[in-house]
């Protein structure tokens, strides 16, 4: 702008000047060249009325005038008497001279033409004084030049005109603009309740606007921001992982939880594509195949988690990309493996106590058995084999039960070592037929737990220790305090496992030795079941067994039940 | 002309890293196939085998291009050129893991004897050392692609003792040779897999820093 202003102005100083310079010039020289007239006019005049000799007139005239002057004296025929510059007697006839003719006719006359003798562009004047016509001629371009010695001077005014007009249009280009300059740097602090003062008045509603828009716009922009913090907030803080792609697969979004299932190590830098993030095939696959349905989903499984992905291809107003939510699914998928086994399992156990109690039914039907004895013997199989199967139905029950936690949960004071005694003399007569004698030793004290669990688990723990253990074994139950915890052990003699069956002890339905369980009718969820209720109770539960020299498992329950009660 | 240059090399880049994951994939599929005597996965990884095969012509091509066209020189010229020699030897992994796969069809289901565990840490090893290799490629880091070069070590080690088991297998049964002939060239592809990795590795360091197998090239 402030060149603009300078500009204009220099431009206009220029134009002005000029114009200016050349009208004065012309005028100038046209009062010149009326003044040159005038005076040649004159001394023409004033010569036809003197009385000299031509010598004596030609003397006057060089002697009083710079110029260099012409005079010719010639007679009413035309022919030249005297000549100043030529020699007459050389001359022409001059009768067809405009100027002459004119001065025979009129009495005087005046041309501007080509010298026909000189060669030269004159002036020329002339009057007749009766007799003879006396001229006087000038060269025009003399009298031009002669002026133009005037123009140097005038250009070099004009041009210290110049300078000193560009200065000072500078000056006045920068003072006009300096508001201006003024109020841009004060734009940024600019604000409705500020009062702000403008040097032109112009300005003032420009100003005004200003205003209006910053604050409007500060509005708007502080609203963006607080969206966009409540989204980053809930993206960066949400257990999924969100990935947003654009076209080329470039990411634009990703959040906290994304980076930390896919690739702890990876920084998001510009443009990055997904394949810096992972690049697991089934994803890309998945992003491949929402080109044709926009939406495709599908396992990633990593080191540490298996990620259920959905893609989703997003197509908004001509912007396309994706978008990918991670959702952690290492416990459902697992919980799903679990279900799967147990419903494989569950279906097995039940079909062959089952398949057994079908046949000999289907036996007997048929009259097939029909001795006494064999029927007695037979029906004791269908009974200990319905037996089984009720046992199984009741343990599948209480498991679930357990697992769902909506069975009985009142929680009372439970008195250990009491609920110890009760449970062996339950198991004594079993004990007694497998010939194993069972101890009770310990501290008598209450915890708070759900009495029929803690019962189950104990029932649980010394049948196994009587079921798998030899003939004139022992069994020792002790209870314990051990600083906030209570701490069951029940220790046998017995068979002990082996260390590769300890690790899947707990799962159901796993059975160290299957034929043997199928003598002494366990249901394989014995274990487990205890497992469940120690866990229940938010306890532990330990196993150290060694084949052949027996099996020690360590319940620890907390006394006093967090958050129950 | 910079950015067209920019974008091409990012094209490049990309390239990299989808043959970077199929490389990953085929080893996989092939440690399936070998390891899990699945068929299905074998023909199919023989048949993924060509995808590999065209992905490295075409980045080939792209390299060769970017070369004539660009002139490239120093860091960009570094990065080129080590892709031109890690497409090569990804290219061959993928030619190794299908001949895995291929010679894991001669394996009757589950005859890969689970006794031979050191031929499964090597597989598990192996393909670890690629991922590795990519994964320094992909995030420029050395120190990764240092840590895949001795890693190497660990899979030589490897390969010695499962030649070890194979002789002690045929010694108690003399009429597994065959299978035990195939078991050692299976893990033989492992340990060139290995020394691919190495290679990648290598050329990772080098399109980092300019140094190969320490001596300065460029």
């Amino acid at each position: 702008m402030q060149k603009k202003i300078f500009r204009s102005i220099c431009f206009t100083v220029l134009a002005s000047m000029i114009f200016f310079v050349v009208t004065v010039l012309c005028i100038a020289y046209k009062f010149y060249l009326d003044e040159a007239e005038t005076e040649l006019k004159t001394i023409v005049a004033l010569i036809t009325k003197a009385d000299y000799s031509d010598e004596e007139i030609v003397e006057i005239l060089e002697s009083s005038v710079d110029y260099d002057i012409r005079y010719t004296r010639v007679d009413k025929d035309g022919n030249v008497l005297f000549d100043n510059n030529y020699d007459a007697s050389r001359l022409d006839n001059h009768i067809d001279r405009q100027e002459i003719s004119e001065a025979l006719n009129n009495g005087k006359g005046a041309s501007t033409r080509r010298s026909t003798t000189a060669g030269t562009v004159n002036y020329y004047v002339a009057v007749s004084d009766g007799e003879s016509v006396i001229r006087l001629s000038r060269d025009v371009r003399g009298m031009l030049s002669l002026f133009l010695g005037v123009v140097p001077v005038v250009i070099c005014i004009a041009g210290i005109v110049m300078i000193v007009a560009t200065l000072v249009s500078m000056k006045l280009s920068e003072s006009a603009i300096r508001p201006i300059q003024k109020l841009v740097t004060n734009l940024d602090v600019l604000n409705e309740e500020q009062q702000y003062d403008v040097e032109y008045e112009e300005l003032e509603p420009i100003v005004e606007a200003m205003k209006r828009l910053s604050a409007r716009l500060s509005k708007y922009i502080s609203r963006l921001k607080t969206e966009k913090e409540t989204i980053t907030l809930i993206t960066e803080n949400m257990v999924e992982g969100m990935i947003i792609l654009d076209e080329k697969r470039d990411i634009l979004s990703v959040n906290k939880s994304a980076i930390s299932y896919l690739n702890p190590k990876f920084e998001l830098n510009t443009q990055a594509n997904i394949l810096q993030l992972t690049r697991n095939a089934n994803l890309t696959e998945a992003i491949d195949k929402t080109d044709e349905k926009d939406f495709a989903n599908g396992i990633i499984a990593t080191a540490e988690h298996q990620l259920r992905f959905f893609v989703n291809k997003i197509d908004v107003n001509g912007v396309k990309g994706y978008m990918i939510l991670l959702i952690d699914a290492t416990e459902s998928l697992r919980a799903e493996e679990i279900r799967k086994d147990f419903s494989a399992n569950v279906s097995h156990e039940l079909k062959t106590p089952l398949t057994t109690i079908k046949g000999f039914g289907e036996m007997l039907e048929n009259g097939i058995i029909t001795a006494p004895e064999d029927i007695k013997k037979y029906g004791g199989t269908i009974y200990r084999e319905s037996e089984r199967l009720l046992q199984l139905i009741n343990d599948i029950i209480r498991l679930s039960e357990i697992e769902e936690m909506s069975a009985d949960d009142s929680v009372t004071n439970v008195n250990l070592l009491k609920t110890a005694n009760d449970v062996c003399e339950i198991l004594q007569p079993k004990a007694d037929s497998h010939g194993i004698s069972l101890f009770v030793s310990g501290e008598r004290f209450d915890i708070s737990a759900n009495q029929s669990y803690i019962s189950e688990l104990m029932l649980n723990l010394v049948d196994n220790s009587i079921k798998y253990n030899n003939p004139g074994g022992h069994v020792w139950i002790e209870i314990k305090k051990k600083g906030n915890n209570a701490v069951i052990k029940v220790k046998d003699d017995g068979i002990g496992i082996s260390e590769k069956h300890q690790k899947r002890i707990f799962e159901r339905f796993y059975r160290v030795d299957k034929s043997r369980s199928k003598q002494t009718g366990g249901t394989g969820l014995g274990l487990s079941i205890v497992k469940h209720i120690a866990s229940y109770h938010h306890g532990s539960v330990n196993l150290e067994s060694s084949s052949g020299e027996g099996t020690t498992v360590t319940v620890t329950i907390p006394i006093a039940q967090v958050g129950m009660i | 002309m910079r950015s067209n240059f920019d974008a091409q090399l990012k094209e490049l880049n990309l390239d990299m890293l989808k043959m970077a994951g199929e490389v990953e994939n085929i080893i996989n599929m092939s440690m399936r196939a070998f390891l899990k005597g699945e068929h299905d996965v074998a023909r199919e990884t023989i048949e993924y085998d060509y995808q590999i095969n065209e992905i490295e012509r075409q980045i080939e091509r792209r390299c060769l291009k970017l070369l004539l066209q660009q002139q490239p020189v120093a860091t960009d010229l570094r990065r080129i050129s080590s892709a031109l020699k890690m497409i090569t030897d990804m290219e061959r992994i993928g030619d190794q893991a299908a001949d895995i796969a291929q010679l894991s069809l001669r394996f009757e289901n589950g005859m890969v004897p689970q006794k031979l565990n050191h031929i499964v840490s090597m597989a598990s090893e192996t393909s670890k050392m690629v991922t590795d290799a990519i994964n320094a490629y992909v995030s420029s880091d050395t120190s990764l692609a240092e840590k895949v070069i001795t890693d190497d070590d660990r899979v030589d080690e490897l390969f010695n003792e499962v030649k070890d088991d194979l002789i002690e297998f045929i010694r108690n049964n003399i009429e597994v040779g065959e299978q035990a002939i195939d078991l050692l060239m299976v893990a033989k592809y492992f340990e060139r897999i290995g020394d691919h990795a190495v290679n990648i590795a290598e050329w990772v360091v080098f399109s980092i820093t300019g140094v190969h197998k320490n001596s300065k090239i460029m």
